[in-house]
């Protein structure tokens, strides 16, 4: 359980291109943000491709399967679910997920 | 209370086991526990060899720990199983643990036969089974030049590969005067000696080692017949050894030479205790190879559920890619004495192809066969052979080269009992009731029926199957995009035009659903792109990875660069600065097969600037990430060629800039020729053209891809004018009707009518739709702008050229090492102190 969540800034929610990954720097840690409008989200997993072993997360491209919203790694399209960071093709992979949101223009994120 | 199965060894066969019960076992009757010697989980050995091509023993692993753990498996890695105490159902661990079986799989496997050569136990001297071997043989070999491998068979021959791609001067040493014995005949033998020595491993035959000389290291082999080899290192692969000792120990019935005796329910002298793979003895055979173990696993699996099953014995075929030849054989390997059967060969030392069918003596049955060299027959003929299906009257048909008409398997003609994947005992009768009970694509067939997922040879069979019962079954096969939109590439291509729509956002609310994929938005993409022509960026979200940061992403998530060079003509100058480029962001440079120069190893923040000195220079975007026209080769044609009859330089320019940019279903590429020596090699592009006396030929829809095809010959000896006017409307024919990453040999093919039907639309105007092609044509043509001149002139699409949206730091997870004076990406877990030691 997390009771006393840090939350840190990545800046202004104009810094981040509707629909496409970006990618930011939490500390050490390579994070791979995306904004989907349609749906009014924001998610965020970690930027590594844990089959692969290569930060490629965030360029890849966001899509669903039967409803449910990944990333596709751009190498060789792993799906790994936003919500869960289940990997859709091999359960047996999971990515973290980290907690993030809008507030007042900026972004913030518990990483 | 749940009946306990210890299985002892966590190998191949021994996860198998575990798979199979765990998934057969729905009423959750058994919990079993396995006890692994190794340090890791079972692993996938038949492709031990790729650990060193890069795979990590993670990759090889046969399932994850958490697998295990998941399944309700209690796995125990790194515990030897000491003894079998049979009276009291227990089995005893070198960790001191004592667990009571109600059943007991003996899955001990095998070990390495180490001959007992005198000096044998030196230093230098390794098996190849286990990642621990590998280990210990990739750190010796870094301070070694030569390596011998005792033993010619299909394990030695693949451990003399991964030797020498370790660098080392490798030799085979067999005792036997041909190699792989059990496999081949004598001619087949010596094709598959000419062909490694081919490619640098030296072979010896007949040679039997008398001692290993060296201090306490290795230091030359010496055999009896006097002779001597130096070598720095040996791999021993003589052969298995079955592992029984445990079995032996408890009082199980073992073989003379070795092998715990199985009953054709694969039971031991122990009504409890059963022995599968290469531990087990069933007929005097132990056998050697995955699938019979595979078989084994299954059959008792089934036996635990109440099941009926068997195992009679297993079919010892074998395909395998060796030193990068192809080597199979299945079934007699020569006519039996007496038998009156035939041998049909064919032996070709030319093209390196040795191919063997062994018939019986009516002609009508396959008894056996050997292929060597192009073992592409292989799935047919073994479906011949293990369903006894009445050969075609002139069997050499099916062994002859493709070209000539080889009369294949048809997939009607294979029995429903048929085995099709002899990995996982899957049958066509098996794949047509998964395809009846919704089955939809050969995806869907492999998740659900298991076949084509391990050594995948079936996998063409398996699709030739999956389309004849679709058709039978009178579904079309559906080419709607994806789950999001229920219409084919055309067909959105059509809605668009029609509707003016612009946005993949409008698109998909109106005519799919949900958010889409990673299949349909760069095929919408690249529709918007080819109607309207806008600058790639202002739809970035669609665009796969290469088309978003305008460069092709490559392995370690590093960049290519490639500027167009038009026909490949550059001048000194353009050519310098290419060079000062890629010198100052240090980066890789190669030729590319289009005559242009590809720079590689570009993080996505240095992407602008590389571009703006490019740019500044005259260059502009080459596409080479796009699916668009790519590059037009040309020769230096009649303005320098002896034998030049036309100028094909010039044309080549003028038909690159002419259709640069245009984004197409796949990539395009062309060829001009200046005569018909065709040193451009234009008949293998998508469009190519071929200079005559009297004009211009122009050729179609060829291909240097994956299924090399020659293009065909369009029109002859026509002008330059009409040329173009062909190649517009050509091209737009094909953007507006070929589906998705359909290339045009693909598309031709499946065109009904094919060439005769292109050259009518195009040539005839029979479907009098020219000069809409053209005018489309002609509005791409005009509306053409340099993409990365677009884009670093744009701050909005530049801000996202950075390593981090929030903060200025370089992304440091890419490394590189130095491999030829040039920067290589680092393989994972390559740090560059490795690199520089094994140096």
């Amino acid at each position: 359980m997390i009771t006393d969540t840090k939350w840190t800034s990545l800046g202004s929610i104009d810094n981040f291109p509707l629909h496409l990954g970006t990618c930011v720097k939490v500390g050490d840690t390579q994070i791979a943000v995306f904004h989907l409008p349609t749906e009014g989200k924001w998610y965020a997993v970690q930027n590594l491709n844990p089959i692969n072993e290569r930060m490629v997360l965030s360029r890849g491209m966001v899509g669903d399967e039967n409803g449910v919203p990944y990333v596709a790694c751009p190498l060789h399209k792993h799906h790994f679910a936003l919500e869960t960071g289940m990997c859709l093709n091999d359960p047996t992979y999971t990515i973290q997920t980290f907690p993030i949101k809008e507030e007042g223009g900026e972004l913030i994120i518990a990483a | 209370m749940k009946e306990r199965i210890i299985v002892i060894g966590n190998g191949m066969v021994g996860y198998k086991f575990c798979e199979r019960l765990v998934s057969k076992d729905t009423a959750k009757r058994y919990q079993i526990v396995t006890f692994c010697e190794e340090p890791r989980p079972a692993y996938d050995r038949v492709h031990l060899s790729e650990y060193f091509s890069g795979k990590s023993a993670d990759d090889l692993a046969m399932a994850k720990f958490n697998w295990y753990e998941d399944n309700g498996v209690e796995l125990h890695v790194n515990e030897l199983a000491t003894s079998i105490d049979r009276k009291n159902k227990r089995v005893l661990t070198a960790a001191g643990k004592v667990v009571p079986y109600d059943k007991l799989i003996m899955a001990t496997g095998s070990s390495p036969f180490v001959p007992p050569v005198p000096g044998i136990e030196k230093k230098g001297v390794f098996v190849y089974r286990t990642i621990e071997d590998l280990e210990a043989i990739k750190a010796y070999a870094k301070n070694s030049k030569t390596c011998a491998v005792i033993g010619g068979g299909l394990l030695g021959l693949e451990a003399a590969k991964a030797a020498q791609d370790l660098g080392l001067k490798t030799h085979v040493v067999e005792f036997a005067p041909r190699l792989m014995p059990r496999q081949l005949d004598e001619d087949a033998g010596i094709m598959l000696k000419d062909i490694i020595e081919e490619r640098g491993i030296q072979v010896h035959l007949n040679k039997a080692t008398k001692n290993i000389a060296g201090e306490d290291t290795v230091s030359a082999m010496e055999f009896s017949d006097d002779s001597k080899l130096p070598v720095d290192m040996i791999i021993v692969s003589a052969g298995i050894r079955p592992r029984d000792e445990l079995a032996k120990e408890a009082g199980l019935e073992v073989g003379e030479r070795g092998g715990i005796q199985v009953n054709s329910l694969l039971l031991t002298s122990d009504p409890h205790i059963f022995a599968i793979g290469e531990c087990a003895l069933y007929e005097g055979m132990i056998y050697g190879l995955v699938a019979p173990g595979y078989q084994m696993a299954d059959a008792v699996s089934d036996l635990l559920l109440g099941k009926e099953a068997s195992f009679e014995g297993a079919d010892m075929s074998t395909k395998l890619k060796l030193i990068g030849t192809d080597v199979a054989s299945f079934g007699a390997i020569e006519a039996p004495a007496d038998s009156g059967a035939r041998e049909i060969v064919i032996n070709d030392p030319h093209s390196k192809l040795y191919k063997k069918l062994v018939v019986s003596a009516d002609g009508k049955t396959l008894l056996g066969g050997i292929l060597v060299g192009d073992a592409s027959a292989y799935g047919g003929l073994l479906q011949i052979y293990q369903n006894g299906l009445v050969m075609p009257p002139e069997p050499i048909q099916l062994i002859l080269p493709a070209s000539e008409g080889s009369a294949a398997m048809g997939a009607h003609d294979i029995p429903s009992d048929a085995q099709i994947c002899s990995c996982e005992s899957v049958t066509k009768g098996d794949l047509c009731d998964a395809i009846d009970n919704g089955c939809g694509s050969i995806g869907e067939l492999k998740a659900c029926t298991k076949a084509g997922t391990g050594c995948g040879g079936c996998v063409p069979l398996m699709t030739d199957i999956f389309k004849a019962k679709m058709k039978e079954n009178g579904v079309v096969v559906s080419n709607r995009l994806c789950e999001h939109f229920d219409h084919s590439r055309t067909e959105l291509y059509q809605i668009i035009r029609a509707t003016g729509i612009q946005t993949f956002e409008e698109l998909i609310k109106k005519h799919g659903t949900s958010l889409g994929c990673e299949v349909c938005k760069p095929a919408v993409g690249s529709i918007l792109a080819s109607t309207w022509n806008k600058p790639i960026l202002e739809h970035a979200q669609l665009q796969d990875t290469n088309d978003t940061f305008l460069a092709n992403i490559q392995q370690d998530g590093t960049y290519s660069v490639i500027p167009r060079v038009p026909g490949g003509e550059i001048t000194p100058d353009k050519l310098i600065v290419i060079g000062q480029v890629a010198k100052k962001y240090d980066l890789y440079m190669k030729f590319t097969g289009g005559q242009r120069i590809d720079m590689l190893g570009a993080r996505v923040d240095q992407l602008p600037s590389i571009w703006k000195e490019l740019i500044d220079a005259g260059f502009e975007s080459g596409h080479a990430y796009g699916k668009a026209l790519r590059t037009v080769k040309s020769c230096v044609g009649s303005s320098w060629c002896r034998f030049g009859v036309q100028d094909s330089t010039t044309l080549a320019i003028d038909v690159e800039n002419r259709y640069r940019g245009i984004r197409s279903p796949h990539k395009i590429k062309g060829g001009v020729s200046g005569c018909a020596r065709e040193c451009s090699e234009a008949r293998s592009k998508d469009f190519g053209i071929i200079a005559t006396e009297k004009g211009w030929n122009l050729y179609v829809c060829g291909n240097g891809g994956m299924n090399p095809r020659h293009a065909d010959l369009f029109a002859t000896d026509i002008d330059r004018e009409t040329l173009i006017k062909y190649i517009d409307r050509f091209l737009m024919y094909y953007i507006k009707t070929a589906d998705k990453l359909e290339r045009t040999a693909t598309w031709m093919t499946k065109l009904d009518g094919g060439l005769k039907h292109l050259q009518d639309v195009v040539i005839n105007d029979s479907l009098g739709i020219c000069d809409e092609l053209e005018a489309q044509m002609q509005q791409l043509i005009d509306t053409f702008e340099c993409e990365w001149t677009n884009a670093i002139n744009d701050p909005e699409k530049m801000k996202r050229f950075r390593s981090f949206s929030n903060t200025d730091d370089k992304d440091d997870s890419i490394h590189f090492v130095k491999v030829r004076d040039q920067i290589s990406p680092a393989r994972l877990n390559e740090t560059a102190e490795e690199t520089a030691i094994a140096q």
